[in-house]
């Protein structure tokens, strides 16, 4: 029992290490430019005016910083998981996925929030082309916080980021 | 036991010289540029695939390659119904939302996205601890890129696809 708990401890010390290498030093870590790239895309589909934008850009704002602390969560399960399925772990592995769960929903809530705010803004022949591309505020919360998809969602896709989360 | 202990240590030590580097993969979406070996070493640019990817970061032999794509393959036709079914519950997220459905009623679409989204964060995971047992010590050493590359893998139709994203 005491190797196991030493192999899991070992596998995510290492991936812990991993991503603070990966933060400081990754060149595809997203750049600000990036990370608006979603909400540019939001904006164009529904031809928001500049007013708009800067009132959503602010919204997305505020979400990030309210979901990053659940997003690093997030990302730190995921890391637990994986040492918990490479090593064998499978009752911590089902503890884990509930709280991956329990996480995901709080995440989601945030962007939930941040989409309604938004759709508050929005004109009536722009609301009815909003819900199909939630995708990309979801997304641009996500990067704000851990990166995204290069390129942004597309329709038809679930967002991506949060460490783990799509 | 030993020897399990001892492949996770090397496997350990060597993610995080690995990434220290700073080319391993990032959690943008789990397929960002920065996953595989330096560019300078990637053969055909832009057109190669993951799978090129994965065996050039692993160098894996002919036989790994084959499994690896024989796991990952299994892992999208798992994947592929949950993929769909969080594409339609993000839009009935979007949708009770603008509508200005009931807090309960929100809350229930997020939570039956939340099951979809860890479905499939298992699958994506569970594919990474198969591939880790068909690798060599060294090779283990070099997870950490895969942990990273591993995240969203399969939410387009096919993970292999020739952009290598």
């Amino acid at each position: 029992m005491l190797s196991r708990i030493l192999l899991i401890g070992m596998v995510i010390a290492t991936m812990a290490f991993a991503q603070r290498g990966r933060r400081s030093e990754d060149p595809s870590a997203p750049m600000p430019a990036q990370r608006d790239n979603s909400l540019d895309q939001f904006a164009g589909k529904l031809k928001l005016n500049k007013e708009q934008r800067a009132q959503a850009e602010t919204i997305i704002d505020a979400a990030r910083e309210a979901a990053g602390p659940v997003q690093q969560k997030l990302l730190e399960v995921r890391r637990y998981l994986a040492a918990a399925l490479i090593t064998g772990q499978s009752s911590e592995a089902d503890k884990l996925t509930k709280t991956y769960t329990s996480l995901s929903a709080q995440a989601k809530t945030l962007e939930a929030n941040a989409f309604g705010k938004i759709c508050a803004l929005l004109k009536p022949n722009q609301q009815s082309k909003a819900a199909q591309h939630f995708g990309l505020i979801a997304q641009a919360v996500e990067q704000g916080q851990m990166g995204g998809p290069p390129g942004g969602s597309q329709p038809g896709q679930w967002s991506g980021g949060q460490g783990g989360r799509r | 036991m030993f020897f399990r202990l001892l492949s996770v240590a090397v496997l350990a030590a060597s993610l995080a010289s690995a990434q220290g580097g700073g080319r391993g993969g990032g959690p943008g979406g789990g397929d960002n540029v920065g996953q595989g070996p330096p560019l300078s070493s990637r053969p055909g640019g832009p057109s190669q695939t993951r799978m090129d990817r994965i065996t050039a970061m692993l160098t894996l032999v002919p036989d790994q390659s084959k499994q690896v794509k024989s796991i990952l393959d299994d892992g999208q036709k798992e994947a592929a119904p949950v993929r769909d079914q969080l594409v339609a519950a993000q839009l009935g997220i979007a949708e009770a939302v603008q509508g200005g459905k009931s807090q309960d009623e929100i809350g229930k679409a997020i939570d039956a996205y939340a099951a979809l989204d860890t479905q499939m964060t298992t699958i994506e995971l569970r594919s990474l601890a198969k591939i880790n047992q068909v690798l060599r010590p060294d090779q283990q050493a070099k997870l950490g890129g895969l942990f990273w590359m591993m995240r969203g893998i399969f939410k387009n139709k096919y993970w292999n696809d020739t952009s290598g994203r």
